[in-house]
Parts: C-alpha cells; structure tokens; sequence
C-alpha cells in the first residue's frame, strides 16, 4: 500500500453518534471514543503516534461503514458491550443518531468502510429523540435530520 | 472500535469543495464602487 490513489469527490459512508448536551446545546459525539463533533466545520482525526493522518497499520482517523446495515448493527452490538468499552454511556445520552458522513484529507479504505483525516456528517435519523432535538441538531450542524430512523 | 474490514488501501481525499455547510452572510454585501445601492431611495411626494 505504498502508492496513494488521488480521489476528487469525499468519501461517504454511514455511522452512528451519540447526542449529549454540548455547551451551546445537543451537539453530536462520537459513539465509543467521545470525540465531540465541531458544528460548521471538520472534525479532524487525533492520534498519539500518527497525527491526523490515519496509518494503513493502526486504528486511528475517522472511522465510517460503507453500508448503512452494517452501522446499524455495530451500534446495536456495542449498545449491549461492557460499560468500560464507553467514554460516554448511550444510555445516558439524549439521543441516539445514525447517518451519511463525509470523509476527505489523508484516508485509508477498508474492505467494509474507511477511515479518514477530516470529516462531517452528511444528514443525520434519529434513531432515538424527538422532533425538537431533530430541530436543534439540524440548526447546529445545518444537515439535514430527520426525527425518524432511515427507512429499511 | 467499529470492525471496517482489512486495510486496502491509501487514498488522498481532495475535493474541489469541501463538505460543509455553507455560511449565510449575516449581513447584506456592501455595494461595490459603481454599482447602485439596492437600498431604494425615498421618492419625493
């Protein structure tokens, strides 16, 4: 893997997040690692070893599925995982999303996702919450969201 | 961590635009030397 394919449109795939109450309202975190999401601007990966450029070796960079039942299942599986696996528990969350995300910068693709430098989501279901919380994420992080899981 | 499948392969992401969402101008763009001002001007009764 040591020559680098140049790609001209952002990668999209799926991903879940928890909704905790950020400082200016409900904001988007990541699903184990916490990682709150900037609203208007990209996340950007963080790693001890590499940077923010995800190594093809490691774990580290933005991670998203590239099949909207595969994330559906990686957060019903890890919803029911040992407490520790969490930085911040669904449970306690005020709501639980699953949406398109867009990833761009330095990435590496995986057989069923990829990981990546930047991202953003995409638009956003709730899988838990209401039309308020709906409301409020979609003036945040100006996507898109619907108040209702996406349709199977 | 969510099980993506074995590495394939790297790839550099540019895109002409960036995914974000745009900014709506919080106030109207001045008017440029020349142009004429949208603001209408008070007609004389």
């Amino acid at each position: 893997m040591s020559r680098r394919d140049v790609v001209r449109e952002p990668l999209r795939g799926w991903r879940g997040w928890q909704v905790v109450a950020g400082h200016d309202g409900p904001a988007l975190a990541s699903w184990c690692v916490g990682a709150v999401w900037p609203a208007r601007r990209a996340l950007q990966a963080r790693c001890s070893l590499h940077g923010s450029r995800p190594a093809a070796h490691h774990l580290c960079g933005i991670h998203a599925f590239g099949d909207r039942e595969e994330a559906l299942a990686y957060l019903d599986r890890s919803n029911d995982a040992a407490p520790l696996l969490f930085v911040r528990r669904p449970q306690r969350a005020l709501g639980i999303a699953i949406g398109r995300v867009s990833g761009w910068g330095r990435a590496v693709s995986h057989t069923r996702g990829w990981r990546s430098e930047f991202a953003y989501p995409y638009d956003l279901h709730l899988l838990r919450g209401d039309r308020a919380l709906a409301q409020a994420l979609a003036g945040r992080y100006a996507v898109e969201v619907s108040p209702f899981p996406p349709d199977t | 961590m969510a099980d993506i499948g074995r590495p394939e392969r790297e790839i550099d992401v540019r895109p002409s635009e960036l995914p974000l969402p745009r900014e709506l101008p919080l106030e109207p763009a001045a008017p440029r030397p020349g142009n004429p001002s949208p603001v209408e001007e008070p007609v004389p009764a």
